[in-house]
């Protein structure tokens, strides 16, 4: 270990998002209430730029700041989704805001200093990086979780996600120090280093429960069941703008972290955390979809579709944890780790855009004073709304995995992966789980087409407004990539194969 | 040593989350609070107690004089403090204004996201 | 072929605007698609039947390994030309059916979607992009029985339909996976040259039942078979289209289609025929309760498909040769039939058979295509039908196992369809002449001509079936036992065992005719279907799968924080517990001669302020209790070589308490809301949970140091970063980076406490 060089390149996104984000503190101060909207064109160019920024350095592969750092093209292809991510939380909010009397200009600074804090996470190399990355995510989403003043229902969100969040954090650190305790390491490559060479079995098993414990950790921040509990109770109360960033963002963020940590690191324990995994993701996808089939409440039964969603998540990263330990004529099946990992990937990546995609266009139903959030909201929309109704018709299906989607070249990599690597069972109770989740995608359609319209014909929506062009962007890019998802798979494939490497 | 220490690692974590399932709010903080004294804790001892000897380096010498105390956990525990305070104070705020909003500092009556 | 299939999709983009724009011209374009499609697949029967497989391959995503590539055998070309022939038929109809109708145009771009997903879905060789088509026409077909949508009935059809079918499809979705990685390849062509791999392979027998299940939803087996009469709230050209002719026929395709790659074995041969027989039985008898013309057409398509099921089962070279002939007819009579039902009920506004009569004087051209489709359907001579049931026949007699049983259910079944034919095709038209109620203008053209024209051919291909058994027939039942056949197809054989059966059959199908209102009473009694049926199972399922939603509901979502967190926890406890159990003995209880007295006393400080704030019952007893421990806690730091800590300790301990004094009396007062049960078991867990902690610190502390990272700050700190307090080095040089972050988390946190703050004042204005 060398004194760190300051390296910015390796950090040029993260750089130009605090940047960014200072900002839009600054200009907050000077800015009347009614003219906030101004912050929102900020934060957008800044994470234009930052978007710029990353791909000009595609790929890197280096590792910066004494180790800490790790800026590779896998970080980066999650940065990117981090910042498409953001830049859609944006644009969906001003609408929302507006007509919800939330004039807060710290709402924008917060989102991104939260996408800083992902990037960091998946940027970091060493457990106590991640660690602060993870808070800094944690803490604002807490914050914008409680923004919705004269909705009680928001302030208990915040306090339900920050008495939960913190307890969870307080698991990982314990876990992490555990780690520290027995190995003296905290970088990533050195912990790898030490588990594949160390001889004394009782550390290992003593690491083997630190896992355990940051296991528990992480998945509360994916919202795997039966740590998931917040999640309804939060995505509900929470503003719908913020609600659609935090069911991406953290998400997605944790499965990069559970992706290199595990299969770099944590690469000799397989066997165990596969086998925990295993019970989480089964739990995570019975228990998210049956619940999610008793719900009146488009938001709430979208948080229980997320939670499902990371249920077949999880099954891609037990089949890349099973891969290692396939040989095919005596050689590491390789191919197979990095087919199952990029199936994560790639799920994650469209996954990102129906989720956001659908949470866009509740709000862009809602109107003051009625959040329209109801099944029954939905009625009649073809009718008074056909193309809205279209676009929602294609993420849902998406949501779904029907083919032609984005969602479907998701859920195909992932089957596939299960499949190939021998996880039959679990593929099955995926393919079951998903005929569930048919159920309740396929209602609120029926709602849509064949329901008559309660109240009053609405002309169609304003296109003009931000709201739609995130329901029209993420809805083209859901299609696009569902019939030519080659250029992303490619990506994910390098930054895997860079990775292992 | 280290075993008694061990022994107050438990009884930090025990209370806290005996408190922080609680369903008065007040609680709550308190139960944080001696959560995260638990986590300081529990990382101080993962770098091996050591009596005296502060990691620090003498005039004229060019490193610190053995025993002492392992450095990096020391610096791991100030982050964990100095964010642990943040929190704190950002928890007072949070159910100060939720005790606000919703008119109870009963946790049970905090439950109207809950449709059925 | 590529141009065949994506000319209806981006035909189906252009049509709503089209019909806006130049509406008469519209209804022509349409009909000129599938039309000219049927004359480039008349052209292609000449090279297929000479032996010739077309194909043609197009890279879609390599990267993906999904191609589209088609190709064209006597099987895919039998289904193509039933798609594209009927198909503009059932455009011309449409245009007539649905006359006036505003959304005309958006049906218009359903059909075609339709009709270029179920080109695809044959002709595919990729099984992903079969898959795909698939869906696809599960979507379209849903689309298309709720584009009238006016009863609630037709919303629940629809989705009924789309549910099943959807099972079906994720079914087919696993099993095609499996049967990839068996056989190494998604192209069709390629698994059946490793037919025996995957014949042996072990997810064989997941296959099979994968896609069965696929097959029978998409098809309507038993017991799958209720969807098919409910989907029948969809518009006439619809039913005929879809739920007769050809989206029906997807799952007999498949089963065709897969046979050569895994039929034989038993599992494959006795469940198909079995499910096969018993629909088939089902279908008839369900036909013969029925009232309403459509679901008694559609209980008998349900038969029909019952009957092909059953062959394909049987896989012999008769029972294969029947079920491509009987495929064809089927199509020919039934589509017919399906569109004179659309015709009646379009003028008439009634589709109940008992109160339909003397229909012919009113509409006599499609009383006549009527009446030929359903001599087809009786299986009367010299119609198409005929020689279909004759090849049933045979294949019955012939088969395997179980022959005189599968004969006597073909037998009972045709009987009851004849039954069938006669009501649906005889009844409606004979009798007293009704009185409509509307002044009626005769049926359009449009309208007419299909019927006419499908039972004509019905009628031609019976004198000459020589027209289609070389050139369709033969090639299409080669393709499916996958080794070359030349059929001769006859009207009469002479004197044969067959040709008896089938005047039996027509003899006991008239009798059941004339006696067709006590069967049907008869029928309706012994019918446990509705109580006991599948269809009352899916109904069942979706109410029990709310329920075990709601009660999970209850249990897992109660809003109650702390039973969330104590869920947690108990889950966290189990899973830490049952690793720490599995490698039990690592705990050490050492050093205990190694404790100073006052070391003991700041511990035992810190042990009994926390019993204080765990038992205070004042706010301000608890808040000096924590500063209590937060100043031990230093202490410690000051004994074991921490300074810096210590003097954070100090201070952040000292900004906490004040912090919590400050606000105490904003904050409500202590208030005990649980019950002592609730303490109790709070506590438990509680401790469970210290214990826990306490184990894995006595057997992380067992573990010997070897902190080598440490030592290196500890020898380089001075040395490259000229700082003599190491603590400070790691954190503004070494770990520069984290410091960093850690600033951001506080800034973050006091942006937090500033809106919070401000929100608060802003709430209190408005």
């Amino acid at each position: 270990m060398e004194l760190p060089v300051v390296d910015f390149t390796a950090v040029y996104p993260e750089v130009v998002v605090t940047l960014v984000g200072l900002l839009v503190l600054a200009v907050d101060v000077f800015l009347k209430p009614e003219r906030k909207t101004v912050l929102a064109v900020i934060a957008l160019l800044g994470l234009f730029l930052a978007l710029l920024v990353t791909l000009a350095y595609y790929p890197l592969d280096e590792v910066a700041f004494s180790g800490m750092v790790a800026a590779d093209s896998f970080s980066q292809f999650f940065k990117l989704i981090f910042i498409l991510s953001a830049a859609f939380s944006i644009l969906m909010s001003p609408r929302y805001l507006q007509i919800f009397n939330i004039n807060a200009g710290e709402y924008y600074e917060l989102i991104m200093f939260c996408t800083l804090g992902m990037m960091v996470m998946v940027a970091g190399n060493d457990l106590v990086t991640i660690y602060i990355g993870l808070e800094l995510m944690a803490i604002s989403i807490y914050l914008m979780a409680g923004f919705q003043r004269d909705n009680p229902r928001s302030s208990e969100a915040s306090m339900k996600y920050f008495l939960l969040g913190s307890f969870a954090s307080a698991i990982l650190l314990y876990g992490m120090s555990f780690f520290y305790g027995i190995t003296g390491k905290t970088n990533l490559e050195e912990i790898a280093r030490y588990l594949d060479f160390t001889q004394n079995m009782l550390n290992t098993k003593l690491i083997t429960l630190s896992l355990v414990l940051m296991t528990v950790a992480f998945a509360f921040k994916i919202a795997a069941v039966p740590f998931h509990m917040w999640t309804p109770d939060v995505y509900e109360g929470a503003p719908t703008p913020l609600t659609a960033f935090m069911s991406v963002g953290p998400k997605v963020a944790a499965f990069a972290v559970i992706l290199r940590v595990y299969m770099t690191t944590f690469h000799t324990l397989v066997p165990d955390w596969t086998q925990l995994f295993w019970i989480l993701s089964v739990l995570t996808m019975v228990v998210g979809n049956v619940i999610a089939v008793a719900q009146q409440n488009i938001k709430r039964m979208l948080a229980y579709s997320s939670i499902s969603h990371a249920g077949y998540l999880l099954i891609g990263v037990i089949s890349a944890g099973t891969a290692t330990e396939i040989k095919i004529n005596g050689l590491p099946a390789t191919s197979l780790v990095s087919e199952s990992m990029m199936s994560v990937m790639v799920y994650l990546f469209a996954y990102m855009f129906m989720n956001l995609g659908a949470f866009a266009v509740v709000i862009a139903l809602a109107k003051a004073g009625n959040p329209r959030e109801l099944l029954q909201d939905y009625a009649g929309l073809a009718r008074r709304k056909p193309f809205t109704a279209m676009l929602m018709t294609i993420l849902l299906l998406s949501l779904l995995g029907f083919p032609g989607t984005f969602g479907f070249i998701g859920k195909f990599y992932i089957f596939k992966a299960a499949i190939t690597t021998g996880n039959v069972t679990i593929a099955v109770i995926g393919v079951i789980m998903s005929v569930v989740a048919a159920f309740y995608y396929i209602r609120v359609i029926v709602y849509m087409y064949m329901r008559e319209p309660e109240g009053e014909i609405l002309p169609e929506a304003d296109f003009a407004s931000s709201t739609m062009y995130a329901v029209i962007t993420t809805t083209v890019f859901t299609l696009l990539f569902g019939v030519a998802p080659g250029f992303i798979i490619a990506m994910a494939r390098y930054s895997i194969e860079q990775m292992l490497a | 040593m280290q075993t008694v220490m061990a022994f107050v690692v438990g009884a930090l974590y025990a209370a806290g989350l005996y408190l922080m399932m609680r369903r008065s709010i007040f609680k709550l903080i308190i139960g944080l609070a001696l959560l995260s004294h638990g986590s300081n804790l529990f990382l101080f001892l993962m770098g091996y107690l050591t009596r005296g000897g502060p990691p620090i380096t003498p005039p004229e010498a060019v490193r610190p004089v053995a025993p002492f105390a392992d450095p990096l956990p020391q610096a791991l525990i100030l982050t964990a403090i100095v964010i642990g305070f943040g929190v704190q104070a950002f928890a007072v705020v949070l159910i100060r204004r939720a005790h606000e909003t919703l008119g109870t500092d009963d946790l049970d009556k905090m439950q109207s996201t809950d449709v059925d | 072929m590529l141009i065949a299939v994506v000319s209806g999709f981006v035909f189906s983009l252009a049509v709503p605007l089209l019909h806006r724009t130049v509406r008469n011209v519209t209804d022509w374009l349409v009909v000129l698609l599938p039309f000219s499609l049927f004359i480039y697949f008349s052209f292609l029967t000449q090279p297929i039947a000479a032996g010739g497989v077309l194909s043609s391959s197009h890279a879609w995503a390599p990267s993906v390994g999904v191609n589209l590539s088609f190709v064209l055998d006597g099987l895919s070309l039998l289904f193509a030309i039933l798609i594209s022939g009927i198909g503009a038929l059932v455009f011309l109809y449409s245009s007539g059916y649905f006359k006036g109708h505003s959304g005309l145009g958006r049906f218009y771009a359903y059909l075609l979607i339709f009709m270029a997903s179920m080109l695809g879905l044959v002709l595919s060789d990729n099984v992903i992009a079969l898959f795909i088509f698939w869906e696809l026409t599960s979507l379209s077909s849903y689309l298309l029985i709720g584009f009238d949508h006016e009863r609630s009935s037709a919303r629940s059809a629809a989705r009924q339909a789309l549910l099943v079918t959807s099972v079906g499809g994720l079914a087919l979705l696993a099993g095609l996976l499996l049967l990839g990685e068996a056989g190494g390849s998604f192209e069709l062509s390629q698994l059946l040259r490793e037919r025996e791999a995957i014949r042996s392979h072990r997810f064989y027998v997941p296959i099979v039942v994968l896609i069965m299940v696929a097959a029978f939803t998409k098809s309507a087996q038993f017991p799958f078979h209720f969807w098919l009469p409910n989907a029948m709230e969809a518009p006439a050209p619809v039913s005929t289209y879809l739920h007769s002719a050809t989206m029906v026929k997807a799952g007999i395709y498949l089963l065709a289609r897969l046979s050569p790659v895994l039929g034989g074995a038993r599992i494959w041969q006795g469940t198909i025929v079995v499910v096969g027989a018993i629909t088939m039985l089902i279908g008839a008898c369900l036909a013969i309760k029925e009232t309403d013309i459509k679901r008694i057409l559609a209980y008998s398509t349900v038969s029909i498909l019952g009957v092909l099921t059953f062959l394909l089962g049987l896989g012999t070279r008769a029972a294969v040769e029947a079920a491509v002939a009987y495929l064809f007819i089927h199509a020919l009579y039934k589509a017919g039939l399906f569109l004179v039902a659309g015709i009646i009920d379009h003028e008439t506004g009634i589709r109940d058979v008992t109160r339909l009569s003397g229909l012919a004087r009113i509409m006599p051209v499609t009383a006549l295509a009527a009446a030929v489709a359903g001599l087809s359907m009786a299986g009367l001579p010299p119609l198409f039908g005929f020689i279909g049931k004759e090849l049933l026949y045979t294949a019955t007699l012939q088969a395997p196992l179980a022959n005189s049983i599968l004969t006597a259910a073909v037998l009972l079944t045709s009987a009851l369809l004849v039954a069938v034919a006669g009501i649906v095709s005889l009844g409606p038209f004979i009798g007293r002449t009704m009185t409509l109620s509307e002044k009626h203008g005769g049926v359009p053209l449009t309208m007419t001509a299909g019927p006419v024209v499908l039972a004509g051919l019905g009628l031609l291909i019976g004198l000459l079936p020589n027209l289609v058994a070389g050139r369709i027939v033969s090639s299409a039942v080669g393709a499916v036992l996958a080794q070359p056949a030349a059929i001769k197809l006859a009207l009469l054989h002479g004197l044969t065992v067959q040709l008896g059966l089938s005047g039996l059959t027509f003899a006991l199908g008239v009798t059941a005719y004339l006696r067709r209102d006590a069967l049907r009473r008869a029928v309706s009694r012994f019918d446990l279907g509705t109580a006991l049926g599948p269809a009352k199972g899916y109904s069942l399922t979706l109410d029990g799968m709310t329920a075990l939603a709601r009660l999970q509901t209850r249990i897992l979502q109660s809003g109650h924080l702390h039973i969330y967190l104590f869920i947690i926890l108990a889950v966290t406890v189990g899973l830490v517990g049952s690793w720490l159990v599995r490698y039990y003995g690592l705990m050490r209880l050492e050093g205990w001669a190694d404790i100073r007295f006052y070391e003991f006393l700041t511990a035992l400080v810190i042990v009994a302020a926390t019993i204080v704030i765990v038992r205070a019952s004042s706010r301000l007893f608890s808040v000096v209790a924590l500063g209590v421990v937060g100043y031990s806690m230093g202490i410690i730091y000051i004994i074991f070589g921490a300074p810096d800590l210590a003097m954070t300790q100090f201070s952040i301990d000292t900004l906490t308490v004040i912090l919590l004094l400050l606000v105490l009396y904003r904050l409500p007062r202590y208030a005990r809301y649980s019950t002592t049960l609730e303490r109790l078991r709070d506590a438990a867990i509680a401790l469970a949970v210290g214990v826990l902690v306490t184990g894995l610190t006595l057997a992380a502390t067992a573990v010997p140091p070897i902190s080598q990272i440490s030592s290196y700050f500890a020898e380089n700190s001075y040395l490259l970063a000229k700082g003599r307090n190491v603590v400070n080095v790691i954190l503004v040089d070494f770990r520069a980076f984290d410091t960093l972050g850690e600033i951001t988390v506080l800034a973050v946190a006091a942006i937090g406490v500033y809106s919070l703050m401000k929100l608060r004042g802003n709430g209190s204005d408005g």
